[in-house]
């Protein structure tokens, strides 16, 4: 899976390739907009990550000019936050999906993955992990044979981890996907803290092997022992 | 031409085309009363000593010698059966004598230049019982002259006054505008390092005084905005500096220390906590400058503001219920508001957010939705947490502004929250507020314009 990293902040490309190889990803970076468009159009990559504010050529014009080439790669935008209107001309042009700066790598992991249709969120009617089961249709969780009664959101919250499992999903991902927050201005943290420990005191606290895991300062993840 | 003339030339020549108008109107006018009082003068003498005559002529029975005894101060001739019968000393001497026979007489009244330029104005008569006729005639040469004088001196009067109309005019004009020319050289030193500095007012009631305290109150204004932009600069770089400097002296503390995974781990957990921290700052100044540029997309529309209010109660409640407190919520029956739902949102998350972490444990929260009856909407959040104290309730929706220093930022608080619920709610047009309450605790009303 090889993925175009046309970023021209060398530390921010840097921790995104850093990042993506460990996850498995071919990755190469492209420091500028005339590198990266020339890369763009001679090589086949799955996968583009385009910032949009770049010197020399910008992120818009290689984002156009690859489009009326036809080219298919899926791209996915980096813009930033006061931009609102780049971000809508960028999805206007042809990006397949935007992230605002500065983000969160288990976000930006998490949109590669689903543009790249690989290791996908699971659409899996059940979900397991370790002694842990989830029914998705009868919203039915059962952890070692017993049945833990959840709220609505603990359940979301759950299946939405169990589904991006052994990957941490990020406040932000949370926030917007189950939340729907559509601005991050909202006071969703100690919301979603107390909600993330009721899950925990339900599915975790009777049990020797905890699922549950903070990530201290990036998220949760759902994953079995330590790795 | 007119465009490059200084203020106080302008004022100077109006002052003095308004003062030829008006003295020009005067004198026209003051001439003609005067000729017309003359006139009427002259008549009713004229009427007055023909009357006399032709009542002594009448009760004589025509007998033209009765008439001999009324003077020579008249000026009249008699012409019996067409001839002459009597004229006085001064009709005999006129200088028409010899012109007479020229001069007719066809109206019963009139008048005649002499070629020395004298004037006369004749009333013809007659009794015709005694087919007389009666010439009366008097000398108004005199009055003409006062007339005229009076023409010489009002068309001489008018050149003097339109020098000393400008002269003054220059003079006074100069006095009115060299207060407007102090009051742009001071308003000239004032910048905005020196915006406390104010005009002076001499008079508080003329229009100089009003123009530079209507000024004084734009600097008023001014020199607040940027006493807040200041402080706000101040205070959000103070924010800004406190998690850096957590981050800084983490990651320092940790390289310092023994090559330990574990302890480099929990450093960059740290660092990470507090770019969450920066990020969040960042996310609400960023709301702020949108509204302050008028930049934030706002699509007002008419919504069900109990459902929204519902909803921020659902999301909400746990924090309330993870500290034991009561948190109701009361609707009136239907409450419609017009708003953009998402901003409106915020401004309500973000009070009762307040709320809730204000109000100690075991607590009572109270969100109430009502309709009032001259159409606007209310929504009122109520607590029993410590309030806020009189002086305190403007100030705390100031950016940064914050009751308790310490505390709130422990809290995960940015200090903005209750600014950004204030611009939320202005935005759409409502006011917030905080209002006094029976007992101890906050109440704070957000009023919007209904549907």
């Amino acid at each position: 899976m090889r993925i175009l990293v046309i970023e021209d902040e060398s530390k921010v490309a840097r921790a995104i390739r850093k990042g993506l190889e460990s996850e498995g990803y071919d990755v190469t970076i492209a420091a500028t907009g005339e590198d990266g468009f020339f890369l763009a159009t001679t090589m086949a990559f799955d996968l583009i990550v385009l910032d949009l504010l770049l010197p020399g050529r910008s992120g818009l014009e290689i984002l156009e000019h690859l489009r009326k080439q036809h080219c298919p790669t899926p791209v996915l935008i980096l813009t930033a936050r006061d931009a609102v209107e780049d971000r809508v001309l960028g999805l206007n042009t042809g990006a397949d999906d935007y992230l605002v700066k500065p983000f969160a790598f288990p976000e930006l992991e998490a949109r590669i993955r689903a543009l790249t249709r690989r290791g996908r969120p699971e659409q899996a009617l059940k979900l397991k992990l370790a002694d842990l089961e989830v029914d998705c249709l009868a919203r039915k969780v059962v952890r070692n044979g017993r049945e833990i009664d959840l709220t609505a959101k603990e359940y979301e919250l759950l299946e939405y981890m169990l589904r991006y499992r052994e990957h941490v999903v990020s406040r932000e991902m949370l926030a917007r996907d189950i939340w729907q927050a559509v601005d991050r201005a909202t006071p969703l943290d100690n919301v979603m803290d107390v909600h993330i420990a009721r899950l925990r005191q339900k599915l975790d606290a009777p049990f020797e092997k905890k699922l549950l895991k903070t990530i201290r300062g990036v998220g949760f993840v759902m994953q079995e022992g330590n790795g | 031409m007119m465009k490059k003339l200084s203020l106080r030339w302008r004022l100077t020549l109006w002052n003095a085309s308004v003062l030829i108008v008006v003295l020009g109107m005067i004198s026209v006018g003051l001439y003609a009363v005067m000729g017309n009082k003359l006139e009427a003068h002259v008549d009713a003498q004229l009427d007055d000593g023909y009357g006399t005559v032709e009542t002594v002529l009448r009760n004589s029975g025509g007998d033209a010698a009765n008439v001999r005894h009324l003077g020579q101060g008249m000026m009249f001739r008699l012409n019996q059966r067409g001839a002459l019968a009597y004229q006085t000393e001064a009709w005999k001497t006129a200088p028409w004598v010899p012109v007479f026979s020229e001069v007719s007489f066809s109206g019963a009244s009139g008048s005649w230049h002499s070629s020395e330029g004298r004037h006369f104005r004749f009333k013809k008569g007659g009794i015709p019982e005694y087919d007389m006729e009666i010439l009366f005639a008097a000398d108004t040469t005199d009055r003409l002259a006062s007339l005229r004088s009076l023409a010489a001196i009002l068309i001489a009067a008018i050149p003097l006054a339109l020098v000393m109309s400008l002269q003054g005019g220059y003079f006074l004009a100069g006095r009115a505008v060299s207060h407007i020319g102090a009051l742009s050289w001071k308003a000239r030193e004032i910048t905005a390092e020196r915006l406390s500095e104010r005009l002076p007012v001499h008079n508080p009631d003329d229009e100089i005084g009003r123009l530079a305290a209507a000024f004084n109150g734009m600097l008023s204004r001014l020199e607040d905005s940027f006493k807040r932009l200041r402080r706000f600069t101040a205070d959000a770089s103070h924010e800004l500096r406190t998690p850096l400097t957590a981050m800084r002296s983490v990651g320092e503390l940790a390289l310092r220390g023994p090559e330990d995974v574990s302890v480099c781990r929990e450093a960059i957990a740290s660092m990470l906590e507090e770019v969450h921290v920066l990020t969040q700052l960042t996310d609400h100044l960023l709301v702020l400058a949108r509204g302050d540029a008028r930049a934030a997309t706002i699509a007002p529309r008419p919504m069900d503001l109990n459902a929204l209010v519902g909803g921020v109660v659902d999301e909400l409640g746990i924090l309330a219920e993870d500290k034991n407190q009561a948190l109701s919520a009361t609707f009136a029956a239907p409450v419609s508001g017009i708003a953009d739902g998402p901003t409106l949102r915020q401004a309500i998350s973000n009070v009762l957010h307040n709320s809730i972490r204000y109000t100690p444990k075991n607590g009572r929260i109270e969100i109430r939705t009502s309709a009032t009856t001259d159409g606007r909407a209310v929504i009122d959040i109520l607590d029993d947490g410590p309030g806020i104290p009189a002086a305190e309730r403007e100030r705390v929706f100031e950016r940064f502004y914050r009751l308790d220093k310490a505390r709130s930022r422990d809290d995960g608080g940015t200090g903005l929250g209750l600014a950004i619920a204030r611009w939320a709610v202005e935005t759409n047009e409502g006011t917030i507020l905080f209002l006094d309450k029976q007992g101890p605790g906050a109440h704070c009303r957000i009023t919007l314009p209904s549907a």
